[in-house]
Order: C-alpha cells, then sequence, then structure tokens
C-alpha cells in the first residue's frame, strides 16, 4: 500500500526555535507554530503544533527564525511515545518539516541578502530526498 | 492560517460513530500510516516505522465513516491537524492531536462484493459550521 503524509501549515513562531546537535553530530531544531483555526463563527481557536527539523534545514530555522515570525512548513505528521519522569508514557505529535519558507517582509527584520540564498538552497537538499521518496511510492502502488 | 494534512492509511479498526448531545454525529477512529522506510535517514532510526494518526469527522462525513469504513480499509483523507488539551485521569493537563477530516475517500476494493469500488468521494459540504476552512 502506498501511504502518504503530507501536512502544509502556516503559522507564527510561539517562542524561539531551539537548537542542538544529536549525539551523532547532527544538526537539530525544535520550534512551536501557532496556527490560526478557520473558524467562521466567532470562537477563536489556535493549534500549538511543535516542529522539527534536521540538518540543514535545522540550521536555517535556527538562524533565521524568530518569535513572531510568520513561516510556512511543509512536511510530515509523526506521532512518538517515550517514558516521563514518573515512568509513564506519553505520546507527542510532531511535524518533521521537509521544508520550510519564511512569509514576513524579510527587510523589516534585518534580514541579510546572503540570507535569503541560504533559504533556498536548504529546502533543496531536503527535496532531494523526497525525489527518492516519490519513487519508492510508485514502486509498491498495488492497483 | 493555513492548515492542510493529507493521509493515505488503513483503517486500524472499525469507526466509532457517535452523537453529540445536540445530535450532530460524530465519528471517531485511527489510521495506521507507514513512514517510507529511509535507511540512510538518521533521525528515524530510533523511531518506529508507522505513525497512527486519529481522525475525526463530523455530520454527513461521519456518518457515511461510520457506515462503511472498516478496520483494514485504505483510505484517504485530507483535513486539517488540530491539537486539543484535556485533562487526564490523573488530574493532569495533557494535549492529543487529531485531524478533523474535511474530505474522506476509500481506496482500494470494496471487501464483501469484490468489485472495484472506483472512487467514493464524501466531502464535507456544510459551509458556515464553524469547522471548515473558507477557501
Amino acid at each position: 500500500m502506498a501511504n502518504l503524509n503530507r501536512i502544509i501549515l502556516v503559522g507564527r513562531l510561539a517562542a524561539d526555535p531551539e537548537t542542538r546537535m544529536t549525539v551523532e553530530g547532527l544538526p537539530m531544531a525544535k520550534f512551536r507554530l501557532a496556527v490560526n483555526r478557520p473558524m467562521a463563527g466567532g470562537e477563536n481557536g489556535v493549534d500549538f503544533i511543535d516542529i522539527v527539523a534536521w540538518r540543514r534545514l535545522a540550521e536555517i530555522c535556527g538562524q533565521y527564525l524568530k518569535k513572531g515570525r510568520l513561516a510556512l512548513v511543509e512536511g510530515r505528521i509523526q506521532n512518538r511515545s517515550f517514558e516521563d519522569q514518573t515512568g509513564q508514557r506519553r505520546w507527542v505529535t510532531e511535524v518533521v518539516a521537509k521544508n520550510m519558507t519564511m512569509l514576513d517582509d524579510q527587510r523589516s527584520k534585518g534580514f541579510e541578502p546572503s540570507a535569503a540564498a541560504a533559504e533556498t538552497r536548504g529546502p533543496v537538499s531536503e527535496a532531494e530526498e523526497e525525489v527518492v521518496d516519490d519513487s519508492d511510492l510508485e514502486g509498491d502502488l498495488p492497483f | 492560517m493555513y492548515n492542510k494534512v493529507f493521509l493515505i492509511g488503513n483503517l486500524v479498526r472499525d469507526p466509532e460513530l457517535r452523537y453529540t448531545p445536540s445530535g450532530i454525529p460524530v465519528a471517531k477512529f485511527a489510521i495506521a500510516v507507514n513512514r517510507i522506510s529511509k535507511k540512510s535517514a538518521d533521525e528515524e532510526k530510533s523511531a518506529q516505522d508507522v505513525d497512527f494518526i486519529n481522525i475525526v469527522a463530523w455530520r454527513r462525513l461521519a456518518e457515511v465513516c461510520g457506515e462503511f469504513l472498516k478496520k483494514g480499509r485504505p483510505v484517504a483523507i485530507e483535513g486539517r491537524l488540530q491539537i486539543r488539551s484535556y485533562t487526564g485521569k490523573d488530574g493532569q493537563q495533557r494535549t492529543m492531536s487529531e485531524v478533523v477530516a474535511d474530505n474522506m475517500q476509500m481506496l482500494g476494493r470494496k471487501p464483501d462484493s469484490g468489485e472495484a469500488s472506483g472512487s467514493h468521494e464524501f466531502a464535507h459540504t456544510e459551509e458556515g459550521t464553524g469547522e471548515i476552512a473558507p477557501f
């Protein structure tokens, strides 16, 4: 069965991204996106969605994203479990980003031109992996 | 703001169809979405290779899901990701995530008749109810 897991979000960063290296030396960035719900009738809602980015994209997120910035994130939904301090199993949902685009007016935030080039380079490297994904997908199409 | 999810997976169990006190149908189920195996992807080494994603559907779509979806069926879901907080049994505040479906399409064959079901698509048509994106 060819499975599909895609998500596209536009929202504002609830806080500055947290960046760190894994023990293997892999850059990783985490941040929380506040996405308003499309409510028609008065009631306002917001979903705070955790995003995780890896490698070059993580470096770019850590470097250029700041609290309050408007960003578009493309990726997949991931549910994983871990044990908390009390030994209980907890589930977290996060979006693993494949692509990130900043939607703010960049000049007003002191955005440097050289950064724009970096921004396009990062997502492209992630996109290369996606090509591999798609060939896998077509390979096991059962219908 | 924009919040769109596209999923294809198989139902983990039969959907649960209920009605709110005001009589609105709600269907809940979960689908198993396999990850595309990437041996080189280091971040996925320690993780499991399937995601179980909770789906919730409302109104007509809920009734259709309750009637036609069965455990194991492949299904395509379109919707938005919603994070809800609730109070757990121990009184602690927890969050849970679910995809609110606004479109569902059954894939594959009908299990009972054996004939190709083609594409049965059921869209959520009730606009202006506060649940649907206005685009």
